[in-house]
């Protein structure tokens, strides 16, 4: 036992304080159940010198003192203001009592620890500017969990939780009403985590987790989703954060409390109006922090809240509307769009948060989609009202809204991805129905067509089979109904009128200048973004494989009166007539058509070939580039010449069609580049020759050389320069040809680079094996590679053919670079057999020329020729 | 007169061509006068045979043996 006696200081005069209700070999006082611990003498002595200075301080009226301190407050004469301890120094006084509780008599606790908690209570609701400004969030919280261990001896846990807790919101809420940012986004921060921990509370609480609720540090223990959203709205916390103290950060912050409230009980439609006042007269930053937080809580609206958001934005006038504003009315109606049911048993059944109340949005059965589409009215499909902003986006984009370009697009744009969503399926039918009646009207025609356009390509699936959401049917549907090609070329018709009009009273107008396309003629859209419009959406629809729209020759006509005879602009006809024309697919390998194939030889005659149609004086290059695409197109339908890789082609048949008009052009196109190109295709014509027509070449050969003299006897005798000239480029360049000189006259840069490495080709010919050694560069062509092998054997061009690898090459690959061939030899010639009565050299066209002394004379009268007052 | 193009352009055709047997071999056999094989009347004529001439005085065993 102990004994006082025992003691080097007299000390205490009894047990007032402590050690009264146990034996001090227990170390202090124990609940009912505990086991007493084994304690070793040292340690009984130990603890018996504790109680002993226990009592000792009491009987010196320490305790006094102590809860005097404790509780201190006082009125600062300066600021008027109740001051109390520091919290740090709170806070190591908390320590020395809570390390000592246990020692401490029963009756001297009752007396301490409810003026403890009453201590703390006040601590926390006198805390001035000034002490937020120095106070530590940490050190405050360090304080409340003290205070927590320590007063969760003394009363029931679920009393001091409940203080402290809210004792802890209260102090946020401090930090968040001070003059301090840094304080501010504490206090918003810590209010947040205090609501994370409140969704954790409420979620082991609804699965019955209660070991975890007890015990778990994050989650709350008193605080629950009722009466914390209670706490916001008695304190005014949405008022304090949108009010004049309005802050971006603290606006991010709080975006996630007002879904957290939007999530378990509805948001209040004072909330609304002010956060919809909260955007006025705001700086941009600020109100888009703002918009985002209202298209964030869009879908958590109830329908009164929805309705009453949306006459808000109703209300703005479009005068004023900017690119956030935009912003707020695409999320705004992307996020209220009715949900499909399976959507909601989703949901619903993923969150009992939901389960005591259904918001709007969620739980509204859509029947939207409950029918059929087919021939019934759009308009009665569905009803706009569901759809929150979408009319309004409809009308911002019309050339009659009063919002500028920029705008209206940004309002197409957000309509066509909202009429991509699920909900919208019957929506986007109408929507189709409604642009379709403005082309009709030529009403802001250009954008309806890129949303009918985006609707159908992205909402639609291609198929070939007939079904409510196919492309098939619903083309087949629009077309039944407005006749899709036919509405399309009026509206183009119409459009080219109005921009020719606008055109007329503008002075810098002239076909050649192409700025004025990039202005806006009509509408809201520049000419450009008209045309293209327009054709980029009639190539889709004729172009769709599945439902089968074409061009017949009188709306190809009307194009072409638009586009090519009536062009407001060169870089129109340039435009047109490459869409025009067919188009060859690398990807695929393919060739695709805009016209259908069995129209394109009425479209060769009575287009391409009509000089009232397409002007062969002026013929432009593109205009050329047409002409030959579909002079290919036909023959080969025809089966007159054979396409193959590289586009390249061969003649099957000699009086293939166009070949008339062609030499029409010849002798009319004034433009250089593109008469170089008609020549290009007449030599060709001429020289890429099947194997079956080998008994004709040479002859065929006579008859153009012949034919180009003619055209320089001709311009002799009538003193035409011009007819002069082109009998000589004529022959010159089938002279080029013949002899295998390239068009390739350029050299690439990597070939550039490689240039300097030459090889010495082995070339044999057969069947005499007679070997020869020709030098040839990587980057020449396999003409220069033919020319310099005709020169070693002394062979004309066309007296051999040439193998490699024992495969013909033919002429057709004369332009090919020879480093892309790949192969360094040996090659093989094999003299080609003359045809039975020619001479084999004499076929060569210069001899054709040469040996002909009419031809001769006629070079020399030319040149000598006093041809005075001749053009 | 032509443009200088359109006459370029046709003795352009003229060199590209092998040369014509029958004035080359008036040339090499000289069998009538000078003045008619080098005809002055028409200048290009007479360059076209110069040039032959040449051809013949730099190479003339060649020519002799064909």
């Amino acid at each position: 036992m102990y004994d006082r006696k025992d003691l080097p200081l007299k000390v205490s005069k009894g047990r007032e304080y402590a050690g009264k209700e146990y034996e001090t070999v227990y170390f202090g006082r124990m609940s009912e159940d505990d086991v007493p611990p084994y304690r070793s003498d040292d340690e009984t002595k130990h603890s018996n010198f504790i109680v002993e200075l226990i009592n000792v301080f009491g009987e010196l009226g320490g305790f006094d003192e102590w809860l005097r301190v404790f509780t201190y407050k006082a009125i600062d004469p300066k600021t008027n203001e109740q001051t109390v301890l520091p919290f740090k120094l709170m806070t190591i006084m908390l320590s020395n009592i809570t390390a000592i509780y246990h020692h401490l008599n029963q009756d001297l606790v009752a007396k301490l620890v409810p003026s403890i908690k009453e201590a703390i209570s006040l601590r926390f609701k006198v805390i001035s500017n000034r002490d937020i400004k120095d106070l530590d969030k940490e050190i405050a919280m360090k304080f409340l969990q003290k205070a927590q261990e320590l007063l969760c001896q003394y009363y029931k846990a679920q009393e001091i939780y409940e203080f402290l807790e809210v004792a802890e919101l209260e102090l946020a809420f401090k930090f968040l009403t001070c003059q301090y940012l840094e304080k501010r986004l504490k206090g918003i921060n810590e209010i947040k985590e205090i609501s994370e921990k409140i969704e954790f509370h409420e979620h082991l609480a609804r699965t019955g987790n209660t070991q975890v609720l007890l015990t778990s540090t994050k989650c709350t223990k008193y605080l629950n989703a009722k009466l914390f959203i209670k706490w916001l709205v008695d304190n005014k916390f949405f008022e304090l954060i949108l009010g004049d103290s309005i802050h971006i950060e603290i606006i991010k912050r709080c975006s996630d409390i007002l879904k957290f409230m939007a999530k378990y009980e509805t948001i209040p439609l004072q909330i609304i109006d002010l956060l919809w006042s909260a955007c006025e007269g705001k700086h941009e930053a600020i109100l888009r922090a703002l918009v985002g937080m209202i298209v964030d809580i869009s879908s958590s609206l109830t329908k009164e809240g929805a309705n009453r958001l949306h006459a808000k934005i109703l209300s703005l006038p479009q005068e004023e509307l900017n690119e956030i504003h935009l912003d707020l009315i695409k999320g705004f109606a992307m996020y209220t769009l009715p949900q499909e049911e399976e959507t909601i048993s989703f949901h619903s059944s993923g969150s009992t948060a939901d389960s005591g109340k259904s918001n709007y949005f969620r739980s509204k059965v859509n029947n939207v989609n409950s029918s059929l589409e087919g021939d019934k009215d759009p308009s009665k499909e569905v009803d706009e009202k569901n759809f929150f902003c979408v009319p309004l986006l409809w009308n911002l984009m019309q050339d009659s809204s009063h919002v500028n370009s920029h705008l209206a697009e940004v309002a197409l744009v957000a309509l066509s991805s909202i009429l991509k969503e699920r909900p919208c399926q019957k929506l986007r039918r109408l929507y189709l129905h409604k642009a379709l009646e403005n082309v009709k009207k030529h009403e802001s025609a250009s954008q309806c067509l890129t949303l009918i356009y985006a609707i159908l390509k992205d909402s639609y699936y291609d198929t070939q089979f007939e079904y409510e959401n196919s492309l098939k049917s619903i083309l087949k549907e629009l077309d039944t109904k407005f006749g899709l090609l036919e509405l399309l070329i009026a509206e183009i018709e119409s459009y080219h009128a109005r921009a020719k009009k606008a055109l007329e009273s503008s002075k810098d107008y002239n076909k050649a200048n192409t700025a004025l396309r990039d202005t806006a003629l009509v509408g809201k859209y520049t000419y450009h973004v008209n045309f293209s419009n327009h054709l980029e959406f009639l190539e889709f629809l004729i172009s769709y494989e599945n439902y089968s729209l074409d061009l017949s020759e009188k709306l190809v006509e009307r194009l072409w009166d638009v586009f090519i005879v009536d062009a407001l602009f060169n870089e129109d006809q340039k435009l047109f007539l490459k869409w025009i024309s067919p188009r060859y697919n690398a990807r695929t390998g393919e060739t695709n058509f805009i016209l259908p194939k069995n129209e394109a030889q009425t479209f060769f005659i009575n287009i391409l070939s009509n000089k009232n149609k397409l002007d062969p004086e002026n013929l432009s290059p593109e205009g050329f580039s047409c002409f030959n695409s579909y002079f290919k197109v036909i023959n080969e339908l025809e089966g007159n010449i054979r396409t193959g890789k590289n586009a390249a082609f061969k003649v099957l048949n000699l009086n293939y069609l166009g070949k008339q008009q062609l030499w029409d052009l010849f002798l009319t196109c004034k433009n250089r580049e593109t008469l170089e190109q008609i020549v290009r295709l007449i030599v060709e014509c001429h020289l890429k020759l099947d194997d079956s027509l080998e008994a004709q070449k040479n002859v065929l050969w006579e008859e153009l050389v012949s034919k180009c003299m003619g055209y320089l006897k001709e311009g002799y005798n009538n003193k035409n320069e011009l007819l002069i000239n082109r009998g000589v480029l004529l022959l010159m360049k089938f002279f080029d040809k013949f002899e295998g000189k390239s068009d390739n006259t350029e050299k690439k840069p990597e070939e550039g680079r490689i240039s300097s490495y030459s090889f010495n080709i082995a070339v044999v010919l057969r069947p005499a094996n007679i070997s020869k050694t020709v030098q040839i560069s990587l980057n020449q062509t396999i003409g220069t590679l033919r020319r310099k092998i005709s020169e070693a054997f002394e062979l004309n061009i066309n007296e051999f053919k040439l193998f490699g690898k024992s495969n013909l090459i033919d002429r057709e690959d004369d332009d090919k670079i020879f480093h892309h061939v790949g192969f360094t030899g040996p090659y093989s010639i094999q003299k080609i057999q003359p045809v039975t009565g020619s001479e084999g050299g004499a076929a060569h066209p210069k001899n054709i020329v040469a040996s002909n002394p009419e031809y001769i004379d006629l070079l020399f009268a030319l040149l000598s020729s006093d041809n005075s007052g001749m053009r | 007169m032509y443009f200088v193009d359109t006459v370029k352009l046709i003795w352009d055709v003229l060199m590209r061509l092998p040369t014509n047997e029958s004035i080359k071999r008036k040339i090499y056999k000289m069998e009538e006068p000078c003045e008619n094989i080098f005809d002055q009347k028409n200048i290009y004529r007479m360059l076209y045979c110069l040039h032959i001439a040449e051809d013949f005085i730099y190479d003339r065993e060649k020519e002799r043996t064909k």
